[in-house]
């Protein structure tokens, strides 16, 4: 690399190297941006503001903007790796529509509903904010407000978020919009074994001998993870790829046995796979022995639906989960009906396909890993599916060992970090407590320094049922139940399901007062009566936790534009403005009457603990300073405390449940992020398997210690039909999803003009023959409409994906063709996790 | 100036048609291509155009598998200025 060559031969000589390394083809190169650091470029850790995977990419900062990224050469996860996302993470904080002052809808200088939006200081913004959730909570208790936060959010975001409703507002209306993502993943892991997150890791990815997708697009969600798989099944001899999907997607290309399968029937695939491993004696007999009870679930529970719909009144248990014990034999029984002759009928899979997984699966050499991501967990039988696929692992005891790994991907960079570890659901508490237990809640109130009681309980004897899941907050704000929402950090209004019937209504009742805190202006800004401006990804120091249990940190990188403020900084500010009174009952106030007369902001974070650790001069080990915005306005370590307050729950003596043990502060700013449960500095790569969890005892093997006999759950549960397949009249079954290019509802993606232009529109994916029979063809237009409502938008029958007849496919980032117009707000009814995979649709000439 | 290095895994009974169809996309040229399918490709910027463009185009390629970029690099004097995006 002399001088003699050019810069752009240079760049290009360095361009190889790095990607000849990362293809396993040459020694590690250099430092991409220690090859760059001539121009004056600072470089710094960071991970990816998209998906659940976890990239770390290193931030290249000049003159106050980032300016550069790069795939992060010594992360663990992606190894110098970046998708086309990534690359693009410059573009997504500079779209010209950035919000920069609180806007609030105002007519003649004061607050209006059918006001238009002008912009107000924060005093103003808060002062209005306050007076209308203090009243709410007073009038209609504590479902009358309620916050729809974020597994974006970073892992104290969620935790102040959980202070100041629960404990605070004394209101468990707090939710997360990974309800519409992980919740049956959640529902599934508690019940199998008592712990959320899964035992393996993603060296998996190199350890397996055969991957089996499930409802996951990896090749378009995760690609750096996909890429990885592609390099095992591509580089070691033997190694097999099963790919199932209710359409052809990208994921075929690299698959050895392709199945599409009709909507609903993998809990019948799944079911024949353990069928098929019994039959045959395949099972591991001392596993089953050692470590595995067998149970059962109620069956006919409903679809989530509200109580007066035809399909709730005719379920016979709805809701129902408790599990019974049940025996190997009866066990083996319940699978006995899925045979091969039977599930191939119902699936539309050839047999011989079912056959080859099944065998793939029996066979006690092959090493398996499962993934999965929407295609199980928005499912109406989410955690039963989730849970049949734990069934198949541990008949063969392959589970919690390199390889052996049934694995749940997760879409968001936090939905583990922040809303499954911090439980920043309306039932949750840090580190998988429950409010419907006691002594999980007093556990709560001591280590947060406040009476028995404050924290509302499940069934509270004085305030009733108190939980209240995201589908029930839309319903709740539509029949005036709940008259205050803060949305932080999501677009709900364009997620969530049944727009037309549920959300829409619900934002606009006039007795509401709706707040949504975003960067820019999305659907669900423009559906608020106020709007707040925010900080986003590195304009704050954060923390994300991803789908193998890793927690990373980034520091602040730039400055945010105007007066946006941190998520953060909103929730801690915005409790200055309410007082202990304004909120409590005077019996309440007896047990702490010093609080009386304090803010929330007082009590909760002002609290000697959360508020312990100085204001920092942030720097790195070059000596580079970084900018702490929140902590230089509060006067103390904002980050760093409310973190170490959160370890309370996971990482000290005496805690109610062991194995989510984090490492300190100040450990994840000098790693590319540590696997929990960390144990003498010490990360965990396969959980509940001896030698590798220090939980686990010598002489044990195995032990799913989140149980307390030790022993994880097989649970036996059926096939059900879904909730509203095609008829007569709508004729096709309407699934829903993403594409590479875009993210969730595009509030990000949509900015950076690349992604723009690769992918403009929602266009509808048909079967060629679907189209014929229609007389339509690629390209033309249509209306797509169900029972709730209809889209304008075009076919395309030679796309990326190739749905079979009577299905067809389209995306929901599109703003200007609202896909929750059309999907129905049904749910897992144990998980309360929408399905936005299957409803029934019709298709016409528009 | 702005240029890339792209890991791109193929279906190894493809490798020569998609290196053919890879190396005549403007600006992308493949350095390196083993038997099982993997590809050292740099993309550079020509004529102002984003190599984003071309690794999207990559990643819908018959044949390919997988795309990542392992090494980005954008000249300041051009376009560091993320202003530029803000169209």
């Amino acid at each position: 690399m002399g001088y003699s060559a050019s810069r752009r031969d240079f760049l290009k000589q360095s361009a190889v190297a790095a990607t000849a390394s990362a293809a396993g083809l040459a020694a590690p190169a250099i430092n991409p941006a220690t090859a760059q650091s001539a121009d004056g470029i600072r470089w710094d850790k960071a991970v990816c503001r998209f998906c659940g995977t976890g990239c770390s990419v290193l931030v290249g900062v000049k003159d106050g903007q980032v300016v550069a990224s790069q795939g992060d050469p010594d992360a663990p996860v992606n190894k110098g790796l970046n998708c086309i996302k990534g690359y693009f993470l410059t573009k997504i904080m500079y779209g010209k529509d950035r919000l920069t002052k609180p806007l609030l809808r105002k007519t003649n200088g004061k607050y209006d509903k059918n006001g238009d939006f002008e912009e107000v200081s924060w005093d103003e913004a808060f002062k209005t904010m306050a007076e209308k959730w203090v009243a709410a909570r007073k009038d209609k208790g504590p479902k009358g407000i309620g916050m729809f936060g974020s597994g974006q959010w970073t892992i104290w975001e969620g935790y102040a978020a959980q202070k100041l409703l629960k404990a605070g507002f004394r209101s468990n209306s707090l939710e997360p919009n990974a309800r519409h993502c992980m919740a049956s993943a959640v529902g599934a892991f508690m019940r199998a074994f008592g712990i959320d997150e899964p035992a393996g890791c993603y060296d998996d990815l190199e350890h397996a001998d055969v991957f089996v997708l499930w409802g996951a697009n990896m090749a378009e969600m995760h690609p750096i993870l996909w890429s990885r798989l592609t390099n095992t099944r591509l580089t070691k001899p033997g190694c097999e790829v099963h790919v199932l999907s209710t359409f052809e997607n990208r994921n075929f290309e690299l698959s050895d046995n392709s199945m599409v399968f009709e909507p609903q029937t993998d809990l019948a695939i799944a079911n024949y796979i353990a069928n098929y491993i019994i039959q045959n004696k395949a099972y591991d007999k001392d596993f089953l022995d050692k470590h595995v009870n067998f149970t059962k679930t109620p069956t006919d529970i409903g679809y989530g639906l509200r109580a007066n719909d035809p399909r709730e009144q005719a379920a016979k248990n709805r809701g129902k989960g408790k599990l019974s014990k049940i025996s190997f034999e009866e066990y083996a029984k319940s699978v006995e009906p899925y045979t091969l002759e039977y599930t191939s009928k119902l699936s539309k899979v050839p047999p011989e396909q079912l056959e080859k997984l099944a065998k793939a699966y029996a066979d006690p050499k092959k090493k398996v890993a499962s993934y999965w991501t929407m295609g199980f967990n928005q499912h109406t039988r989410g955690v039963w599916v989730n849970g049949l696929v734990y069934n198949i692992h541990l008949l063969m005891g392959k589970i919690a060992e390199p390889g052996n790994s049934p694995f749940s991907l997760t879409g968001q960079p936090s939905a583990c970090g922040t809303a499954r570890e911090v439980g920043t659901f309306t039932h949750r508490l840090p580190a998988d407590l429950v409010v419907a237990k006691d002594a999980h809640c007093k556990f709560a109130e001591k280590t947060w320094q406040l009476p028995e009681g404050t924290i509302p309980r499940a069934n509270d004897k004085k305030l009733g049922k108190t939980l209240i899941h995201a589908v029930a907050m839309h319903r709740a704000l539509k029949d005036g139940k709940m008259n205050c929402f803060w949305v932080m950090c999501n677009n709900n209004l364009q997620a969530a399901p049944n727009m037309n019937d549920e959300g829409y209504p619900g934002w606009r009742n006039p007795d509401n007062f709706i707040t949504v805190s975003d960067p820019y202006p999305t659907i669900s800004a423009m559906g608020a009566d106020l709007i707040l401006p925010t900080a986003m990804w590195t304009e704050k120091e954060g923390g994300y936790g991803n789908a193998e249990r890793r927690t990373q940190f980034w520091r602040q990188q730039v400055k945010p534009p105007g007066e946006a403020r941190s998520d953060v900084w909103q929730i801690i500010e915005f409790s200055k403005y309410v007082k202990i009174k304004d909120v409590w009952p005077d019996e309440l106030i007896a047990a702490k009457p010093e609080y009386a007369d304090k803010t929330l902001y007082e009590v909760l974070f002002a609290n000697g603990q959360v508020d312990k650790f100085p204001a920092p001069q942030v720097t790195d080990e070059a000596g580079n300073s970084y900018d702490n915005d929140e902590s230089e306005d509060f006067g103390f370590y904002v980050q760093k405390g409310l973190f170490e307050e959160y370890r309370l729950f996971n990482s000290v003596p005496g805690i109610p449940k062991k194995g989510h043990e984090m490492a300190d502060y100040d450990a994840y700013h000098r790693t590319r992020g540590l696997r929990w449960p960390i144990i003498d500095g010490k990360e965990t790569l396969w959980r509940f398997r001896e030698g590798y969890d220090p939980h686990v005892k010598k002489g044990e093997g195995v032990n799913f210690y989140g149980k307390p006999d030790g022993r994880a759950n097989i649970i036996t549960a059926p096939y059900e039909p879904a909730a509203e397949p095609p008829d007569a009249e709508y004729d096709l079954w309407l699934c829903t999803g993403r594409v590479l290019e875009h993210w969730h509802s595009g509030s990000m993606t949509k900015r950076v003009p690349e992604l723009h232009r690769a992918y403009p529109d929602a266009v509808l994916y048909m079967n060629p023959k679907d189209a014929k029979a229609r007389k339509l063809r690629n390209g033309s237009k249509v209306k797509l409409s169900t029972r709730r409502g209809e889209v304008t938008t075009r076919v395309d029958t030679r796309g990326r994906n190739k749905p079979p007849e009577g299905l067809v496919f389209i995306t929901f980032f599109d703003p200007s063709r609202l896909v929750n117009k059309l999907t129905l707000d049904q749910t897992d009814p144990l998980s309360k996790e929408t399905d936005y995979k299957k409803c029934a649709c019709k298709v016409e000439k528009a | 100036m702005n240029i890339n290095g792209l890991l791109v895994h193929a279906n190894p009974e493809r490798i020569t048609d998609v290196a053919e169809r890879l190396n005549a996309l403007a600006g992308v040229e493949v350095h390196e291509m083993t038997k099982d399918g993997r590809f050292v490709v740099t993309v550079e910027d020509v004529d102002g155009s984003d190599p984003g463009d071309a690794v999207l185009e990559i990643h819908q390629m018959d044949g390919v598998l997988s795309a990542a970029l392992v090494f980005h690099h954008r000249e300041e004097d051009e376009s560091a200025d993320p202003s530029a995006t803000r169209e």
